[in-house]
């Protein structure tokens, strides 16, 4: 019994063990739900593991992974603010310009695949980085909550979105755009032919390239140590001497360059078009959104 | 009838931790009833016991003879305890009669009969010497007009036990005197005061019995009058005290900073900073006095650049630094030892090791080319840790946030000390810390004086002052009202000048 506390207080174990129990009794709530209302907990969640492609569907896993793209670089985007103590609620947004821009391109430029499609990236990341720049500026210097900003961005966005796309790049309905360039495209034939059909695509890799670069800059740089501290402490980094509001501004804009990264490899692997109307997230969620008003 | 509060083997854990393991404390009727231990030994637990703030696991509450169980605050105004907090919960733009009354508002004609309650508080003001302008807004008045507002609050409710928790932090030396008299005026008519606090000179002056707790427990009840601050001390810490700092005459060498005409302004134009000139030599400490809020921080900020100023010079060593970046000031020479270590003096989330390099991280060897250096960064720490005793349970990995004060304060001392600055600017260094961390940090700071370095050390505790400087600047609005020499002045004195009463002749 002692060795149990003593291995549950230790804090490496706590990181893996207390997700895992999280998950796990979440599963455990669901099924007391089900049985209560009458329905069979394992065959839903057979049914759940089945469409994950858990269960042997390669095809169906390659979309599972074609989702988690996307949310890992959504995620890992709030999650850099949040180590930086800034609450990016703007992700949305961010990623709908970054998604925008990379479409843009993607129409509007025919250019050899190894060309097209990293400047359509480097392209989105950029638009995500300079989204986020007037949340981090206002913050900054007035001191404005980035959570109101960041919606109120967000809103700007989506109406901006939603004028350029039939005016610039207009598709065949006023609500999505034109389809972008092969060239342009993250998609690769073997990935899709390894995965059977699956629009899996190499956003994948950019999203996992994405992880360990943060994860570089914020355990390894004096340039993570400097916004690790701004953001635990901006007292502390003030009278250590770092430059706190230019630091804000850096972790806002990091933030926004990955939510567009997550931009583009949404709707340059995935949708291939522009679809305005509705946010990133929960156009990843719908299992089409070819041509649909989200 | 013989005790009026009787708090038996108290015990009250907080997740692990435990604050009160076994704490006693009886408190006859009519006596001044002192609560003396270190921090963290449980007095205010045991207070806020009494109070209702927080529930006992262990432990009987008897008051006047009956037990009773204080489920909340309510439940200890209708026994009649009242409590003086540290610091003190007023409206700050009431006037002291609205402030008085909040609460329990006479009404009359459903419109509150401001006239009728001004007449009792100063029946009571009256009856017990406590002097207060009725009508003035709470926040043009001074810190012990405040505190005296507080006291005519738990009289006007008719308070008969009043817990008066450090009621001499913010005083001067004067105001602590008039405090105490008001206390004997009170006992004098029947009321029971229990008195927290760590200043043995105080029990002395004014209480009648002593409880010394210890590490959650009570270790002694004493009679005053027949023991010592010496054998009080002893009980309190566990072990003999060294009272008598070991201190060399200072050997004070060329000018190293220099403070000409500097004022400083906030945004509505107000003086925070008026005309103050300061020469502190290498080799002494010169100590800066006053009562919390006379500027001591705005002169602090505005020596290591954190706050801008509006005219005037600051030089370091002849290299003027007025317009510096805090930065810049480092890398000139200015070593800062905050006074609040937790908003400014540490990154709380960091590890140990993380923040002894909070000022140097971007430079060699910590960095090279913008990647973090770990191995240097280990040593760096270890060598830190081993020189200046921090404590803690894992090394340099240690979260700073679950060090104690004491260790907490070393690590930032070390780290100041450790980039060998010119100037050391330290502000309230043993804050809040214990007997033996006190004693170490004093010691370490006359060690960095008798090597040359210059100190410009602000304290609101007298008694640091008097004993760790030699010189004294005293800040009096804003000012600096006067420049006395250590050996030739006392409390007397200083209370004096602290309360604006300067001698500005005795310059350098």
């Amino acid at each position: 019994m002692g060795n149990l506390l003593a291995m549950i207080n230790n804090n490496r174990v706590q990181t893996i063990v207390v997700p895992v129990i999280s998950v796990a009794l979440g599963f455990l709530i669901g099924a007391v739900v089900m049985l209560l209302t009458g329905h069979n907990p394992l065959e839903a969640y057979t049914a759940l593991l089945k469409g994950a492609g858990l269960l042997g569907d390669v095809k169906r896993f390659g979309d599972t992974l074609l989702s988690m793209t996307a949310l890992i670089l959504t995620g890992l985007s709030v999650a850099f603010a949040f180590r930086t103590g800034l609450f990016n609620i703007g992700v949305a947004g961010q990623m709908l310009m970054g998604g925008f821009v990379a479409v843009y391109i993607g129409v509007k430029f025919s250019l050899p695949w190894a060309i097209h499609f990293p400047v359509a990236v480097i392209a989105a990341v950029v638009a995500g980085a300079l989204w986020a720049l007037l949340p981090g500026l206002l913050k900054a210097k007035y001191r404005i909550h980035e959570v109101v900003t960041t919606i109120m961005m967000n809103w700007i966005a989506l109406w901006s979105v939603y004028y350029f796309v039939p005016t610039l790049i207009p598709g065949h309905f006023n609500t999505e755009s034109k389809s972008i360039n092969p060239t342009a495209s993250l998609r690769t034939e073997w990935l899709t032919d390894l995965f059977q059909g699956s629009n899996v695509n190499i956003g994948l890799f950019l999203a996992l390239l994405a992880a360990i670069i943060i994860w570089l800059i914020l355990e390894k740089t004096t340039f993570g140590y400097e916004l690790k501290a701004v953001g635990f402490n901006p007292h502390a980094a003030e009278y250590a001497g770092m430059k706190v509001g230019r630091n804000m501004v850096f972790s806002m804009m990091i933030a926004g360059a990955l939510a567009g990264l997550a931009g583009a490899v949404f709707y340059l692997g995935y949708c291939s078009k522009c679809c305005p109307l509705g946010f990133g997230l929960y156009c990843s969620s719908v299992d089409n959104c070819h041509g649909r008003l989200i | 009838m013989e005790y009026i509060i009787e708090m038996l083997n108290m015990r009250k854990e907080f997740s692990g931790i435990v604050a009160n393991d076994d704490l006693t404390l009886q408190v006859k009727p009519g006596e001044i009833h002192a609560l003396l231990g270190e921090n963290g030994a449980g007095k205010s637990t045991l207070m806020s016991i009494l109070f209702g703030l927080y529930q006992p696991d262990r432990g009987t509450i008897t008051v006047r003879g009956r037990e009773v169980k204080v489920n909340n605050p309510n439940v200890a105004n209708a026994l009649g305890i009242g409590m003086v907090h540290q610091h003190f919960k007023l409206v700050h733009n009431f006037t002291v009669t609205e402030n008085i009354i909040l609460g329990m508002e006479p009404v009359k004609g459903g419109r509150i009969d401001i006239r009728t309650s001004a007449q009792r508080i100063a029946e009571i003001s009256k009856q017990y010497h406590l002097s207060v302008v009725p009508e003035a807004i709470i926040e043009d008045i001074s810190v012990g007009m405040q505190q005296r507002v507080e006291i005519l609050k738990m009289l006007y409710r008719d308070a008969e036990i009043l817990i008066f928790d450090e009621p001499t932090a913010v005083l001067t030396p004067h105001e602590t005197l008039e405090l105490m008299g008001i206390m004997k005026k009170m006992t004098a008519v029947g009321k029971t005061i229990v008195l927290i606090t760590h200043k043995l000179k105080e029990i002395k002056a004014v209480a009648d019995r002593c409880t010394i707790i210890r590490k959650g427990k009570t270790v002694a009840t004493l009679d005053v009058a027949s023991t010592t601050e010496e054998k009080m001390a002893e009980l309190m810490v566990g072990r003999k005290v060294n009272f008598k700092l070991e201190k060399k005459p200072a050997n004070p060498g060329g000018e190293v900073l220099r403070i000409e005409d500097l004022n400083v302004k906030d945004q509505r134009g107000v003086n925070l900073l008026k005309n103050i000139n300061l020469s502190v030599r290498s080799g002494e400490i010169m100590g800066v006095a006053g009562v919390d809020g006379n500027g001591q921080s705005q002169l602090i900020e505005a020596i290591t650049g954190l706050r801008k100023i509006t005219s005037g010079r600051m030089l370091l060593k002849d290299k003027d630094i007025s317009n510096l970046t805090v930065r810049q000031r480092n890398e000139t020479g200015v070593g800062h030892v905050p006074e609040d270590r937790h908003k400014r003096g540490l990154v709380l989330d960091f590890t140990l090791k993380d923040n002894l390099i909070l000022e140097t991280y971007y430079r060699e060897p910590f960095s090279f080319f913008g990647i973090l250096q770990k191995d240097a960064i280990d040593s760096h720490a270890e060598v830190l840790i081993r020189e200046f005793d921090v404590r803690s349970g894992q090394g340099g990995q240690t979260l700073a946030r679950s060090m104690s004060g004491g260790n907490q304060q070393k690590a930032i001392i070390a780290r100041e000390v450790d980039r060998s600055p010119e100037l050391l600017v330290v502000a309230q260094p043993t804050r809040g810390l214990d007997v033996g961390a006190v004693e170490y940090i004093h010691k370490r700071l006359l060690e960095e004086r008798d090597k040359g370095r210059t100190i410009l050390m602000f304290s609101l505790e007298l008694d640091e002052i008097l004993n760790m400087s030699d010189r004294i600047a005293v800040m009096y609005e804003g000012e600096i009202v006067g420049i006395v020499n250590a050996s030739e002045t006392d409390e007397n004195q200083l209370g004096l000048m602290m309360a604006g009463a300067g001698e500005r002749s005795l310059h350098g």
